[in-house]
């Protein structure tokens, strides 16, 4: 036995090792590179004439390259000119029938960080004239003499350095609590009322630093993550000649994260049309994936991914469930958490990732505190067991149509979303739920469900990083290596972390009674 | 100390069989055996696998003053009534309780509410008179002694005494208490809360350590000829002490907990 999980861990390892060495001339460092295909789409209802639309579209630069097929823009009404220093789409013609426009694009994007020199002191600024401008032009800021007492108060709490101050200004923004993103607001409503949009902090920010003298802009852009998206803002100072970013309604201070697309400055409308009748307009934000490692592949998923075999959500779903499953064992074993079952704690991991982490949260603590709530009645009838199931069951199901409607009418939920699979899932915990309620107690059940969230949460953190899957689905040798280390755990004496605690009072003092 | 990733690769894998499991898990199963081989448990009255069942075999249950309803493959503990007659009707605890309630109890037994969903039977047997030493420890519910057989070998051994928060059940995990037990001697020696060593029982204060367990020998004999019947090298027995029949095998564990060592202060691993 030994024999086979040395093979089962070391031969994967060894194999995996000469396809990157054999792949590493190509493509060095990275195991997969990730393009993201944009698409704008216009959907038009019904006859309108003359109706003109002006979108942005993205710009190279140090962190991110952009690759458009300039062949979709052959077309009579469509214009790209460049404007306030965007690269600007008009489009424009008269209408018969609904019609959907798409615009499409490639972008890859890395992260950036800029380091505030902390030499550059305020005394390098000018002194505030009496009438100053915003630099990035329509920012809808009046000059308020709230914002520059504002301003003023956090330079002092500053020291002299550039880099004090906009710290100072930054963090009074981003201690503002946010309201939903895109909700239209400026910069004095979003210090009046202390609770602020992505374009309110964005403003707010914008007109501290300008009210220090120091340029500011609003940018806007998309947060790269599949599915449907919409436009996202953050300011931008210029700093010793750069233009540093910084994000107050997501928390980044002068750096940005790979996954941000920056489309234009200035914080005008994205999309503005004239015409009475404004097509809907979306962002639809895909995740391509290359494979750079074809070499002795005993199985090439990508190709099979490539080919439209088989959809990318099962495949991963197939190679990352024995990781998340020894995640699981780990918990079990090695720490003592008690789980619903072996599974459900990954399966519920991979409905997380397919709902979102937090409205899948809010979804299944509100169908287990249903299950529990119902549970009293049924108890006290004493229905029998199986038919007692079947009536949780059908609780589960309204509550999850009516919810279904509710997450995707505020949009809470992407559309996208296929919720079968949290569904069943939700079937079987509701039923491991109500189980535990009637053989131990409610706080026994709830209890485990807390364990249970703290080991979904794990896997869901695990399990969604770019780099595993990627690693999976170039490398699924990696699957035996799980298989050994599962025999080599399953072989593991060592005592548990909480039996650690549990035995630990057995030197305790006798206590009087 | 003997953790549980141990205890079940060292001990319960290679010393039971899977297929051997069933002569712990099922106490019906277990019953027969024991019955086979003339080893003393409490009478079985009757068993139930069929819902259509239920109600003929109550009426024959009627004549009983008292008895216990038990899931056979249940767990923990769980699903376990101790019932009698009063006056005509029948009582559980302190509350009367309709023949209604009993019936929806044995079906749900069947459907196995407390086997993991997997049918099971009902188990009908004698109610045992607890010996009066162990009523003036505390008079409600039933205590029992757990011995943890090695071999054939009794290794170590706990009595488990019900209280207040336990509800008359003897388990620790629903908050009885574990009493260490001298192995060779019977003597009481430490009580264990789950989370502490106590000087005396928490709810009447009666002093529990140092007091000989009646019958000890006896109880020591019963083990080991158990664990010989059984073709099982790893268990506990839960045995009982009635007031006139003496020590009577309860069930059998094949997953026995490991809370034991701390009611004895010492580790398994130093014993086995």
């Amino acid at each position: 036995m030994r024999i086979t999980y040395y093979l089962l861990i070391i031969l994967p390892i060894f194999w995996i090792g000469l396809r990157i060495a054999a792949g590493y001339d190509d493509d060095p460092g990275l195991i997969s590179q990730l393009n993201y295909e944009i698409t704008y789409e216009y959907q038009i209802d019904g006859r309108i004439d003359s109706l003109s639309i002006e979108t942005y579209l993205p710009q190279n630069s140090v962190r991110q390259d952009v690759a458009l097929d300039s062949t979709q823009f052959e077309w009579d009404d469509l214009k790209l000119v460049t404007k306030n220093e965007n690269k600007t789409l008009l489009m424009g013609g008269n209408f018969n029938t609904d019609t959907t426009i798409t615009i499409s694009y490639k972008v890859q994007s890395r992260p950036i960080e800029f380091i505030i020199d902390e030499d550059l002191t305020q005394d390098d600024l000018q002194p505030r004239a009496n009438e100053f401008s915003l630099h990035s032009p329509n920012v809808s800021v009046s000059i308020d003499p709230e914002i520059i007492l504002l301003a003023d108060e956090l330079r002092n709490k500053a020291d002299s350095s550039i880099n004090s101050l906009s710290n100072q200004l930054y963090q009074y923004v981003r201690d503002i609590p946010s309201a939903g993103q895109t909700i239209l607001m400026s910069a004095k409503e979003c210090l009046e009322l202390q609770r602020c949009s992505d374009i309110g902090k964005s403003r707010l920010l914008a007109a501290l630093f300008n009210a220090n003298n120091i340029p500011a802009r609003v940018v806007g852009g998309i947060i790269l993550t599949e599915g449907t998206q919409s436009i996202h803002r953050w300011a931008e100072a210029n700093i010793g000649g750069n233009w540093i970013p910084f994000d107050t309604y997501e928390g980044h201070f002068a750096q940005l994260p790979s996954n941000y697309l920056m489309i234009f400055t200035g914080d005008s409308s994205f999309v503005t049309s004239a015409g009475n009748n404004p097509p809907s307009f979306k962002i639809r934000v895909n995740l391509e994936r290359t494979n750079h490692y074809p070499n002795y592949a005993i199985l090439n998923i990508w190709e099979l991914i490539d080919s439209d075999i088989i959809p990318l959500q099962p495949l991963l779903v197939l190679l990352l469930l024995p990781l998340g499953a020894y995640l699981v064992a780990i918990f079990k074993n090695v720490i003592g958490l008690d789980t619903y079952g072996v599974f459900l704690p990954v399966l519920i991991a991979f409905a997380l990732m397919n709902m979102g982490v937090m409205p899948g949260l809010v979804f299944f603590t509100m169908i287990i505190g249903l299950i529990g709530i119902l549970n009293i009645p049924l108890a006290k009838w004493e229905i029998l067991h199986t038919p007692k199931i079947v009536i949780l069951l059908t609780a589960v199901a309204i509550i999850s149509l009516i919810s279904i409607q509710f997450f995707f009418q505020t949009g809470w939920v992407k559309p996208s979303a296929t919720l079968t699979f949290p569904m069943i899932i939700l079937t079987i915990i509701s039923e491991s739920f109500a189980r535990k309620i009637e053989e131990e107690s409610f706080q026994e059940a709830l209890f485990i469900y807390a364990q249970t969230i703290i080991v979904t949460l794990t896997c869901t953190w695990i399990l969604s990083s770019d780099l595993l899957q990627n690693f999976f689905l170039t490398f699924p040798e990696a699957l035996l290596i799980v298989a050994g280390m599962s025999l080599l755990l399953g072989k593991w004496i060592g005592l548990r972390l909480i039996e650690y605690d549990r035995f630990a009072s057995i030197d305790k003092e006798v206590k009087s009674v | 100390m003997l953790g549980l990733n141990e205890r079940n690769i060292k001990y319960i894998y290679p010393k039971n069989a899977r297929e051997n499991y069933k002569y712990a898990d099922d106490k019906i199963v277990t019953k027969q055996v024991l019955e086979s081989h003339q080893l003393a448990c409490p009478k079985t009255y009757a068993t139930i696998s069929k819902v259509g069942e239920i109600e003929s075999t109550w009426s024959d249950m009627k004549i009983n003053k008292s008895m216990v309803i038990k899931p056979s493959m249940g767990r923990g503990g769980d699903g376990i009534k101790l019932i009698h007659q009063k006056k005509g009707s029948w009582i559980l605890g302190k509350k009367t309780i309709s023949e209604e309630h009993i019936f929806t109890h044995i079906a749900n037994i069947l459907f196995g509410m407390f086997s993991y969903g997997k049918n099971d039977r009902a188990l009908i047997e004698e109610l045992i008179v607890p010996h009066p030493f162990l009523t003036e420890i505390y008079p409600d519910g039933v205590a029992d002694i757990r011995i943890i057989v090695d071999d054939n070998q009794p290794a170590m051994a706990m009595l488990r005494v019900p209280t207040n928060k336990s509800e008359g059940k003897a388990n620790l995990h629903q908050g009885g208490l574990g009493v260490g037990i001298e192995i060779d001697t019977g003597k009481l020696t430490h009580i264990f809360d789950g989370s502490d060593f106590l000087m005396a029982h928490p709810d009447n204060k009666q002093p529990i350590t140092d007091l000989i367990l009646p019958h000890w020998h006896e109880i020591l004999e019963l083990s080991i000829k158990v664990s010989e019947v059984f073709p099982l090298n790893f268990m506990g027995i839960d045995i009982v002490i009635d007031q006139k029949k003496g020590p009577m095998v309860l069930e059998i564990n094949i997953r026995p907990g490991l809370s034991i060592q701390m009611a004895n202060r010492t580790g398994l691993k130093q014993v086995i």
